[in-house]
């Protein structure tokens, strides 16, 4: 397994930190595809889904399918681990994606973000490159999806 | 060391600022990688930046390089069209093209819509609702360029050495290079050996990061005016295709499709997986391609740098090695030499980022 890819970001969402928890943990469907090219495509029922992320570099790319499942949370923290494999077992992957969540102090949201991102297998050290490369682009779409969210959801509660 | 692209670009710059040359390739001039390209002079997928910025570079003073060499090797500038059939490739494509107005040489996408994007190439599928266009992207001959480089360059007075496989290099003062054909004598040396780079330094005891990834192309027959200009498909997020897929006219009407990437191997095999995904690929483009014929396929190998940049300058705590791997070989051929002979003579050079490409990262330990 080589180094860890660790990409962090910080934003804020217009939703107390509860709701916040709340919605990530009762849509994990949604919350995973708020990444670019990834999806759940099955919901195992034991706080595991089966799901892919296809991520992309240039004029090529890399799909990886495996298994997601929300960690135990503690209330200010979320954290997906995902593990998964691309299609000709060139590269094997982990990533942990932990959402920190604290007040803002104006009825919002600040959350830290930390994606760490392992791998192992032959082409191993350029889906790590590639990850450093368009990682911060993911996170920028992920964020944006996620703030929509939470204002969809904040507007229908 | 190497006789193709970057090795002969290499040569030639160095031969005018009046070093005596030699090149030292194991097969024939091209046989590796070279004679394998697209042909494609494409910037606008290229990242990160200091790649884009070095290609827009080797764009641009490909035509006064060409005039040095003496044959425009068919090089025409035609655009580019990056197509797309959804909102999140919009997307996509809208985010990347952000990122890449940080480069000062970068002219900005032109974003059209479907009927825009059919104005420009008539014959592309219903699907397509949209497209970013990029009008200073060009072509070249490949196998043209090649011959005219190699042939320049002999003019010159570059001696060129086919079937001079490298068997060691030994410093002792400047560089002993013993081939098959004999060993050389050199103040410095140049290993362009593309994705055969880490054997050839392995016998100088260095280690190149650099990863073999082979890819197939297809030529089809001539279907004349289908096609205008080279046409890309943006990724598709959510991967119905494997990889994204190019078709480009050539002169005589024959199209050239692909590719494909296959990592970690130096296998060359056509195999009938990749053909049927560059086919439906293009296909996807252009359904009317649904029945056109084959007339030829190929495979070659890139070489790859494992943090993805292109590798040119001398190696850490070995004074007059240097190393000259590029990632988009034919698309920075023209620049690559100019670069390498900035570096090797005068120790630094005004081309953009060329600090970001010497191999001395690797050697940081990052």
């Amino acid at each position: 397994m080589s180094t860890p890819v660790t990409l962090n970001d910080r934003f804020t969402l217009a939703a107390p930190p509860e709701r916040v928890a709340s919605l990530l943990r009762g849509d994990v469907a949604g919350v995973v595809g708020c990444i670019p090219g990834a999806s759940v495509t099955a919901d195992h029922g034991d706080g595991s889904y089966a799901a892919t992320i296809g991520v992309h570099y240039g004029d090529t790319g890399v799909r990886f399918a495996g298994i997601a499942r929300l960690l135990e949370p503690a209330t200010d923290r979320v954290t997906v681990r995902a593990e998964g494999q691309d299609g000709i077992g060139t590269i094997k992957a982990t990533g942990d994606i932990a959402l920190e969540l604290a007040s803002d102090g104006a009825g919002g949201t600040a959350v830290a973000l930390t994606a760490t991102f392992a791998f192992s297998g032959v082409l191993a050290p350029l889906a790590r490159s590639a990850t450093k490369i368009v990682g911060p682009q993911l996170i920028r779409s992920f964020t944006k999806c996620l703030s929509s969210k939470v204002v969809g959801n904040a507007n229908a509660v | 060391m190497g006789g193709g692209l970057i090795g002969l670009s290499t040569a030639l710059h160095l031969r005018w600022r009046g070093q005596s040359v030699r090149v030292l390739e194991r097969g024939r001039i091209g046989d590796g990688t070279s004679s394998r390209a697209s042909g494609w002079v494409c910037a606008q997928l290229r990242s990160p930046n200091e790649l884009l910025a070095l290609v827009l570079a080797s764009l641009a003073y490909f035509p006064e390089f060409l005039r040095r060499v003496g044959d425009d090797c068919g090089y025409e500038v035609c655009g580019s069209l990056v197509v797309f059939d959804s909102e999140e490739q919009l997307e996509q494509r809208r985010m990347l093209d952000a990122d890449q107005r940080q480069v000062g040489a970068y002219s900005g996408a032109e974003f059209l819509d479907g009927r825009g994007a059919r104005e420009l190439e008539p014959a592309l599928a219903d699907h397509i609702t949209g497209a970013a266009h990029f009008p200073g992207d060009a072509h070249v001959d490949p196998r043209r360029l090649l011959d005219a480089m190699a042939r320049a360059a002999r003019r010159d007075g570059v001696l060129i050495h086919e079937g001079a496989s490298v068997e060691t290099t030994v410093r002792d003062g400047g560089w002993l290079v013993a081939t098959t054909l004999g060993t050389f004598t050199a103040g410095r040396i140049v290993n362009a050996a593309g994705a055969w780079a880490p054997a050839v330094a392995e016998l100088a005891g260095l280690e190149l990061p650099v990863i073999p990834v082979a890819g197939q192309l297809l030529v089809t027959e001539p279907r004349p005016g289908l096609v205008r200009g080279c046409v890309v498909s943006q990724p598709d997020p959510r991967f119905t295709g494997r990889s994204a897929c190019g078709v480009q006219p050539t002169r005589d009407g024959r199209l050239w499709l692909g590719t494909t990437y296959r990592g970690g191997t130096f296998d060359t095999t056509i195999t009938a997986d990749d053909t049927r995904i560059i086919l439906a690929g293009a296909q996807n483009i252009f359904p009317s391609l649904h029945d056109v014929l084959v007339e030829q396929a190929w495979a070659g190998v890139r070489p790859v740098p494992a943090d993805l940049l292109p590798i040119y300058g001398a190696v850490a705590g070995t004074e007059e090695y240097h190393v000259a791997v590029p990632v988009a070989g034919l698309a920075e051929s023209a620049v690559a030499g100019h670069l390498v002979a900035d570096l090797a003579l005068d120790g630094r050079s005004d081309v953009p980022s060329a600090a970001a490409f010497s191999p001395e990262r690797f050697a940081a330990g990052e």
